[in-house]
Protein backbone atom coordinates (compact mmCIF):
# COMPACT_ATOMS: atom_id res chain seq x y z
CA UNK A 1 0.00 0.00 0.00
CA UNK A 2 3.00 2.65 1.04
CA UNK A 3 4.61 1.64 -2.33
CA UNK A 4 1.31 2.30 -4.45
CA UNK A 5 1.24 5.27 -2.36
CA UNK A 6 4.90 7.22 -3.10
CA UNK A 7 3.93 6.00 -6.96
CA UNK A 8 0.35 7.94 -7.39
CA UNK A 9 1.34 10.42 -5.24
CA UNK A 10 4.36 11.59 -8.01
CA UNK A 11 2.00 11.93 -10.61
CA UNK A 12 -1.22 12.69 -9.17
CA UNK A 13 -1.87 16.11 -7.09
CA UNK A 14 -4.39 14.37 -5.19
CA UNK A 15 -4.93 11.00 -4.10
CA UNK A 16 -8.21 9.88 -2.80
CA UNK A 17 -8.33 6.74 -0.28
CA UNK A 18 -12.00 6.03 0.10
CA UNK A 19 -12.82 3.66 2.75
CA UNK A 20 -15.64 1.40 4.02
CA UNK A 21 -18.20 2.75 6.32
CA UNK A 22 -17.50 1.77 9.33
CA UNK A 23 -14.23 1.02 11.81
CA UNK A 24 -13.26 -2.07 10.38
CA UNK A 25 -9.95 -2.98 8.80
CA UNK A 26 -11.12 -1.71 5.48
CA UNK A 27 -11.17 1.93 6.98
CA UNK A 28 -7.51 1.85 8.99
CA UNK A 29 -6.06 0.66 5.74
CA UNK A 30 -7.13 3.67 4.05
CA UNK A 31 -6.23 5.92 6.46
CA UNK A 32 -3.15 4.29 7.69
CA UNK A 33 -1.03 6.15 4.99
CA UNK A 34 -2.93 9.42 4.79
CA UNK A 35 -1.64 12.97 5.08
CA UNK A 36 -4.84 14.75 5.43
CA UNK A 37 -8.00 13.31 6.61
CA UNK A 38 -12.51 13.77 5.24
CA UNK A 39 -14.43 12.08 7.86
CA UNK A 40 -17.54 11.79 5.67
CA UNK A 41 -20.40 11.25 8.25
CA UNK A 42 -24.60 11.29 8.88
CA UNK A 43 -26.22 13.02 11.15
CA UNK A 44 -26.89 9.50 13.46
CA UNK A 45 -26.12 8.24 16.24
CA UNK A 46 -24.09 4.79 14.91
CA UNK A 47 -22.75 6.55 12.52
CA UNK A 48 -21.49 9.99 14.57
CA UNK A 49 -20.12 7.41 16.84
CA UNK A 50 -17.94 5.96 14.61
CA UNK A 51 -16.97 8.95 13.65
CA UNK A 52 -15.53 9.76 17.00
CA UNK A 53 -13.78 6.61 16.70
CA UNK A 54 -12.13 6.77 13.21
CA UNK A 55 -11.13 10.43 14.70
CA UNK A 56 -9.30 8.64 17.93
CA UNK A 57 -7.37 6.18 15.54
CA UNK A 58 -6.41 8.55 12.98
CA UNK A 59 -4.75 10.47 15.74
CA UNK A 60 -2.84 7.28 17.17
CA UNK A 61 -2.51 4.85 14.46
CA UNK A 62 -1.82 6.31 11.14
CA UNK A 63 1.78 6.88 9.78
CA UNK A 64 1.47 10.46 10.48
CA UNK A 65 0.76 10.20 14.31
CA UNK A 66 3.33 7.32 14.55
CA UNK A 67 5.89 10.14 13.39
CA UNK A 68 4.40 13.21 16.30
CA UNK A 69 2.54 14.86 13.47
CA UNK A 70 -0.97 16.27 13.67
CA UNK A 71 -3.55 14.31 11.51
CA UNK A 72 -5.75 17.32 9.61
CA UNK A 73 -9.01 16.54 10.05
CA UNK A 74 -12.21 17.60 8.19
CA UNK A 75 -15.73 16.80 8.54
CA UNK A 76 -18.24 16.57 5.91
CA UNK A 77 -21.74 16.27 6.58
CA UNK A 78 -24.30 14.31 4.26
CA UNK A 79 -27.66 13.11 4.01
CA UNK A 80 -28.53 16.08 5.62
CA UNK A 81 -32.01 17.02 5.93
CA UNK A 82 -32.71 20.74 6.83
CA UNK A 83 -36.23 20.72 7.53
CA UNK A 84 -36.39 17.47 9.87
CA UNK A 85 -33.20 19.26 11.53
CA UNK A 86 -35.34 22.31 12.05
CA UNK A 87 -38.23 20.51 13.42
CA UNK A 88 -35.88 18.53 15.92
CA UNK A 89 -35.85 14.96 13.97
CA UNK A 90 -32.09 15.12 13.05
CA UNK A 91 -29.29 16.03 14.54
CA UNK A 92 -28.46 19.41 14.23
CA UNK A 93 -24.88 20.38 12.33
CA UNK A 94 -24.28 22.51 15.67
CA UNK A 95 -24.46 19.33 17.65
CA UNK A 96 -22.17 16.76 15.33
CA UNK A 97 -19.96 20.10 15.42
CA UNK A 98 -20.03 19.87 19.09
CA UNK A 99 -19.47 16.19 19.34
CA UNK A 100 -16.74 15.46 16.79
CA UNK A 101 -14.94 18.97 17.08
CA UNK A 102 -13.06 19.02 13.91
CA UNK A 103 -13.50 21.69 11.42
CA UNK A 104 -16.65 21.60 8.70
CA UNK A 105 -15.93 20.48 5.00
CA UNK A 106 -18.83 21.17 4.23
CA UNK A 107 -23.19 20.01 4.66
CA UNK A 108 -24.30 17.89 1.44
CA UNK A 109 -28.27 17.77 1.86
CA UNK A 110 -30.30 14.26 1.52
CA UNK A 111 -31.27 14.62 -1.94
CA UNK A 112 -33.08 11.29 -4.30
CA UNK A 113 -30.54 12.47 -6.77
CA UNK A 114 -27.67 10.65 -5.05
CA UNK A 115 -29.50 7.44 -5.46
CA UNK A 116 -30.08 8.11 -9.32
CA UNK A 117 -26.24 8.65 -9.68
CA UNK A 118 -25.51 5.68 -7.88
CA UNK A 119 -27.66 3.95 -10.19
CA UNK A 120 -26.17 4.95 -12.74
CA UNK A 121 -22.78 4.46 -11.52
CA UNK A 122 -21.53 7.66 -11.74
CA UNK A 123 -21.10 10.34 -8.72
CA UNK A 124 -23.91 12.77 -8.37
CA UNK A 125 -21.41 15.57 -9.63
CA UNK A 126 -21.58 13.82 -13.14
CA UNK A 127 -24.63 12.77 -13.36
CA UNK A 128 -26.84 15.31 -11.79
CA UNK A 129 -24.66 18.09 -11.76
CA UNK A 130 -27.21 20.51 -11.05
CA UNK A 131 -28.56 19.14 -7.92
CA UNK A 132 -28.34 20.88 -4.56
CA UNK A 133 -26.35 17.69 -3.35
CA UNK A 134 -23.91 18.06 -6.66
CA UNK A 135 -23.26 21.73 -5.64
CA UNK A 136 -22.63 20.91 -1.94
CA UNK A 137 -19.88 18.33 -3.18
CA UNK A 138 -18.02 20.31 -5.54
CA UNK A 139 -17.57 23.75 -2.73
CA UNK A 140 -16.53 21.30 -0.55
CA UNK A 141 -14.09 19.92 -2.79
CA UNK A 142 -12.59 23.47 -3.34
CA UNK A 143 -12.54 24.03 0.45
CA UNK A 144 -10.51 21.27 0.32
CA UNK A 145 -7.98 22.78 -2.17
CA UNK A 146 -8.08 25.85 0.15
CA UNK A 147 -10.58 28.38 -1.28
CA UNK A 148 -12.38 30.65 0.92
CA UNK A 149 -16.04 29.74 0.23
CA UNK A 150 -18.72 30.17 2.83
CA UNK A 151 -20.61 26.86 4.41
CA UNK A 152 -24.28 27.70 3.99
CA UNK A 153 -26.51 24.90 4.71
CA UNK A 154 -28.79 23.90 1.96
CA UNK A 155 -32.43 23.72 2.09
CA UNK A 156 -34.65 22.31 -1.00
CA UNK A 157 -36.66 24.94 -2.70
CA UNK A 158 -40.49 24.86 -1.35
CA UNK A 159 -43.68 24.54 -3.10
CA UNK A 160 -46.81 26.18 -1.51
CA UNK A 161 -48.11 23.20 -0.46
CA UNK A 162 -44.67 22.18 1.16
CA UNK A 163 -45.28 25.23 2.74
CA UNK A 164 -48.71 24.35 3.57
CA UNK A 165 -47.82 21.24 5.38
CA UNK A 166 -44.65 22.81 7.39
CA UNK A 167 -47.14 24.81 9.38
CA UNK A 168 -49.50 21.81 9.84
CA UNK A 169 -46.66 20.10 11.26
CA UNK A 170 -45.27 22.80 13.43
CA UNK B 1 -56.19 9.13 13.77
CA UNK B 2 -52.20 9.45 12.66
CA UNK B 3 -53.08 12.73 11.35
CA UNK B 4 -54.04 13.65 14.75
CA UNK B 5 -51.53 12.29 16.61
CA UNK B 6 -49.07 13.95 14.16
CA UNK B 7 -50.48 17.10 15.55
CA UNK B 8 -50.21 16.48 19.21
CA UNK B 9 -47.59 14.58 19.32
CA UNK B 10 -44.54 16.95 19.22
CA UNK B 11 -41.75 15.29 20.69
CA UNK B 12 -38.89 15.56 18.89
CA UNK B 13 -36.06 12.97 18.66
CA UNK B 14 -32.69 14.89 18.25
CA UNK B 15 -32.10 16.13 21.69
CA UNK B 16 -32.40 12.57 22.67
CA UNK B 17 -29.96 11.62 19.81
CA UNK B 18 -27.43 14.06 21.24
CA UNK B 19 -28.12 12.85 24.92
CA UNK B 20 -27.17 9.41 23.80
CA UNK B 21 -24.16 10.42 22.02
CA UNK B 22 -22.59 11.88 24.76
CA UNK B 23 -23.19 9.14 27.42
CA UNK B 24 -21.84 6.91 25.03
CA UNK B 25 -18.97 8.87 24.01
CA UNK B 26 -17.82 9.78 26.96
CA UNK B 27 -18.02 6.45 27.89
CA UNK B 28 -15.62 5.29 25.23
CA UNK B 29 -13.25 7.94 25.10
CA UNK B 30 -12.56 7.09 28.92
CA UNK B 31 -12.12 3.94 28.41
CA UNK B 32 -10.24 3.88 25.77
CA UNK B 33 -7.78 6.58 25.20
CA UNK B 34 -7.18 8.33 28.82
CA UNK B 35 -4.12 9.80 28.45
CA UNK B 36 -1.40 7.28 28.29
CA UNK B 37 -3.26 4.71 28.50
CA UNK B 38 -3.60 4.23 25.19
CA UNK B 39 -0.04 2.86 24.98
CA UNK B 40 -0.54 0.76 27.52
CA UNK B 41 -3.81 -0.39 25.80
CA UNK B 42 -1.64 -0.73 22.35
CA UNK B 43 1.10 -2.90 24.00
CA UNK B 44 -1.49 -5.09 26.22
CA UNK B 45 -3.18 -5.83 23.12
CA UNK B 46 -0.47 -6.62 20.92
CA UNK B 47 1.27 -9.14 23.97
CA UNK B 48 -2.67 -10.98 23.96
CA UNK B 49 -2.82 -11.24 20.83
CA UNK B 50 0.97 -13.12 20.85
CA UNK B 51 -0.30 -15.71 23.20
CA UNK B 52 -3.33 -16.16 21.64
CA UNK B 53 -2.35 -17.02 18.36
CA UNK B 54 0.03 -19.86 19.38
CA UNK B 55 -3.26 -21.70 19.99
CA UNK B 56 -6.26 -20.37 18.04
CA UNK B 57 -6.04 -18.27 14.98
CA UNK B 58 -8.18 -15.18 15.97
CA UNK B 59 -8.46 -12.11 13.89
CA UNK B 60 -7.06 -8.77 15.04
CA UNK B 61 -10.41 -7.08 15.24
CA UNK B 62 -11.88 -9.58 17.65
CA UNK B 63 -9.77 -8.92 20.54
CA UNK B 64 -11.23 -5.92 22.63
CA UNK B 65 -9.48 -4.10 25.54
CA UNK B 66 -10.94 -1.92 27.75
CA UNK B 67 -10.07 -0.27 31.05
CA UNK B 68 -12.50 1.65 32.95
CA UNK B 69 -10.15 3.51 35.63
CA UNK B 70 -12.78 4.20 39.07
CA UNK B 71 -11.79 5.34 42.09
CA UNK B 72 -12.51 2.03 44.18
CA UNK B 73 -11.41 -0.48 41.21
CA UNK B 74 -10.58 -0.76 37.72
CA UNK B 75 -11.56 -2.59 35.87
CA UNK B 76 -9.80 -4.74 33.05
CA UNK B 77 -11.93 -6.07 30.20
CA UNK B 78 -10.75 -8.44 27.55
CA UNK B 79 -13.34 -9.49 25.07
CA UNK B 80 -11.90 -12.19 23.04
CA UNK B 81 -14.53 -13.93 19.99
CA UNK B 82 -13.34 -17.18 19.23
CA UNK B 83 -14.34 -18.13 16.26
CA UNK B 84 -17.22 -21.13 16.23
CA UNK B 85 -16.54 -24.63 17.00
CA UNK B 86 -17.12 -25.92 13.49
CA UNK B 87 -14.64 -23.33 12.08
CA UNK B 88 -12.53 -24.86 14.60
CA UNK B 89 -12.89 -28.02 13.79
CA UNK B 90 -12.47 -27.89 9.87
CA UNK B 91 -9.36 -26.50 11.02
CA UNK B 92 -8.07 -29.01 12.49
CA UNK B 93 -8.66 -31.65 9.93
Amino acid sequence: MAKIIEQLREKFDWVICDSPAGIERGAQMAMHHADMAVIVTNPEVSSVRDSDRIIGMLDSTTEKARAGEKMPKHLLLTRYDPQRAASGDMLGTDDVLEILSIPLLGIVPESPDVLKASNLGAPVTIAEPNSAAAGAYMEAARRLMGEDIKITIPTERRGLLDWLFKWRAA
Amino acid sequence: MSFLSNLFNKRSSAPIARDRLQILLAHERMSVDGGNQDDLLAKLHREIMEVIKRHISVDQDKVQIKMDRGAQCSVLEIDVEVPGLTDRVAKKD
